[in-house]
């Protein structure tokens, strides 16, 4: 089989740009392995909760990994590189991964993001989420006084 | 997984719902305590991760005392859920005598003046009452439901078997009851024997044999004599309970002379056998020390963990979990603490189920850190 024969699909981002790639690497995202098992490929795919430049990422992620004549080490060392991103790239990609169904990726950023928490506070948290603290002003004073470390 | 709970916003969405409950799956326990302050979604989202998609798993604990004064003992304990090691700050008291642990995650220390003992998951609180009446070097020492059950032991002074002592830690009074069974005479001392306990009842079988007696508290009986018999020569035998069931883990050997370590169901009754799972060959082999194979093991069972180690080199341990029916995984990891570090040290090991809550009420009040080895 010549890789000519290879089928391909097209992803397009919300931003309406579109991507050329091998179904057997897009499989990969369960999302689009059941568009294409239900035979409901159309032409390109569209892909409305996923913008160029983070697709752009998802592809060079997928690609990666089904490349067949790479090693599980070599994998390894592309993802511990592949990672290192501002925050806010990566909590796009899990988005992302998440609305693919990308499992592997998936994996891959909620560990990092996992050890990245590690080591923040309480606040640093909330900043690097943009998470809306729900707590009232008591409830702030409360767990503040409770528990100082966390907050450091 | 759903995106039912994903919003994107303008600058990208906030990641909450079930995206979030993904991520908590992969932090650890120690860190998802500080990530429930964050705010009170975050706090739901760490209760519900921990219930749907990784809930927490019992703790391989080793405390690893200095065997001269002033016994200095650090902590270390093994999170599966999170396949990392935890380094735990000070005990919450001084140990001045040996630490010792027969099972689960029960630590005593025994002198001719006083016998201390905890069992609540970190060890944080702990009872001092006389000891019991008679002096006995190495006896077995757990906890059975409200009794804390002293058997066998030797003694200088004793040929007979010892008397089993309860104290009821309700009345805080000792009981003396009859002696256990002559049969396990010879290997009365806590190194020839693994126990296994319920609430109602204790489990002693001699590790050679797979002679097995129970012996109940409340009604101060022993049972007959039993043989663990599964259709297999075990040359040493191990037990645990695992939820509510007793479990047998045993060395043998197959047809070709290969070591193999087997676990089984054993029915509480009758005391009946049925295999459940072989350990792959290839962490048997890890067990293996270089000279001698393996002559024993230990083993140290909770929820649906087992663990077990090599009795004379402990430097790999290895996991079995239960998932689901009939579904087990292997793996196995590096002791923490290092061979040499083993000179002029004891290592106890115990096993304990440490929950989220409790967890978050110790490092609240108790002042315990917790850091992740790297």
């Amino acid at each position: 089989m010549s890789s000519s024969e290879e089928r391909k699909l097209i992803l397009k981002s919300s931003d309406n740009e579109e991507f050329v790639v091998k179904e057997s690497s897009a499989v990969q995202c369960l999302t689009i392995k059941n568009l294409v098992e239900d035979r409901c490929v159309s032409d390109p795919i569209p892909l409305a909760n996923v913008d160029s430049k983070i697709l752009a990422l998802v592809i060079e992620f997928m690609e990666k990994h089904a490349e067949t004549t790479l090693s599980n080490s070599e994998k390894k060392e592309f993802d511990v590189e592949f990672v290192k991103k501002p925050f806010d790239d990566l909590l796009e990609l899990i988005l992302a991964a998440n609305y693919l169904d990308f499992r592997e990726l998936m994996d891959v950023l909620c560990n990092t993001c996992a050890k990245q928490m590690e080591n923040w506070s309480v606040e640093e948290v909330r900043e690097k989420f943009n998470i809306q603290n729900d707590y009232t002003v008591e409830e702030e004073k409360a767990a503040r006084a409770e528990n100082p470390w966390a907050f450091e | 997984m759903t995106r039912e709970d994903q919003v994107m916003g303008e600058n990208g969405g906030e990641i909450h719902g079930d995206i979030l409950e993904v991520i908590f799956s992969h932090v650890p326990l120690i860190d998802l305590v500080p990530a429930s302050h964050v705010s009170k979604s975050w706090g739901y989202a760490v209760t519900s991760s921990l219930s749907h998609f990784n809930k927490p798993k019992p703790w391989l604990i080793l405390h690893k005392q200095a065997t001269r004064y002033p016994y200095t003992t650090s902590r270390y304990a093994y999170d599966p859920r999170s396949h990392m090691w935890i380094k735990i700050s000070q005990p919450s008291i001084k140990y001045n005598l040996a630490l010792k642990s027969s099972n689960s995650n029960f630590l005593y220390m025994l002198s001719s003046t006083k016998l201390s003992f905890s069992f609540d998951p970190l060890n944080i609180s702990w009872s001092h009452v006389d000891p019991p009446l008679i002096w006995r070097t190495d006896p077995i020492v757990a906890k059975v439901g409200d009794s804390i059950v002293v058997v066998g032991g030797g003694s200088d002074y004793e040929d007979d078997p010892l008397p089993v002592e309860i104290y009821n830690t309700v009345t805080h009074a000792w009981d003396t009851c009859d002696t256990m069974p002559g049969n396990l005479k010879d290997s009365a001392a806590s190194t020839w024997l693994s126990i296994a306990t319920t609430n109602e009842k204790l489990f002693i079988t001699e590790k050679q044999s797979g002679l097995t007696y129970w012996f109940d508290p409340n009604t101060k009986c022993w049972s007959r004599p039993n043989k663990l018999n599964p259709n297999q020569h075990i040359s040493d035998h191990n037990i645990g309970t695992s939820n509510d069931d007793l479990i047998l883990v045993g060395l043998c050997k197959n047809g070709e002379n290969v070591e193999q370590v087997k676990i089984w169901k054993v029915d509480k009754e009758n005391f009946q056998c049925e295999e459940i799972v072989e350990m792959p060959l290839v962490y048997v082999d890890k067990l293996k020390s270089e000279s001698i194979g393996i002559s024993s093991i230990n083993v140290h069972v909770t929820g649906n963990f087992v663990y077990i180690y090599n009795q004379s080199e402990t430097e790999e341990v290895v996991v079995c979990e239960l998932i689901a029916n009939n579904d087990y995984r292997w793996w196995s990891i590096q002791n923490v603490v290092a061979h040499d570090e083993m000179i002029m040290n004891r290592l106890v090991f115990t096993c304990s189920r440490v929950g989220f809550d409790e967890l978050q009420r110790i490092m609240r009040s108790e002042n315990q850190r917790f850091e992740v080895e790297s």
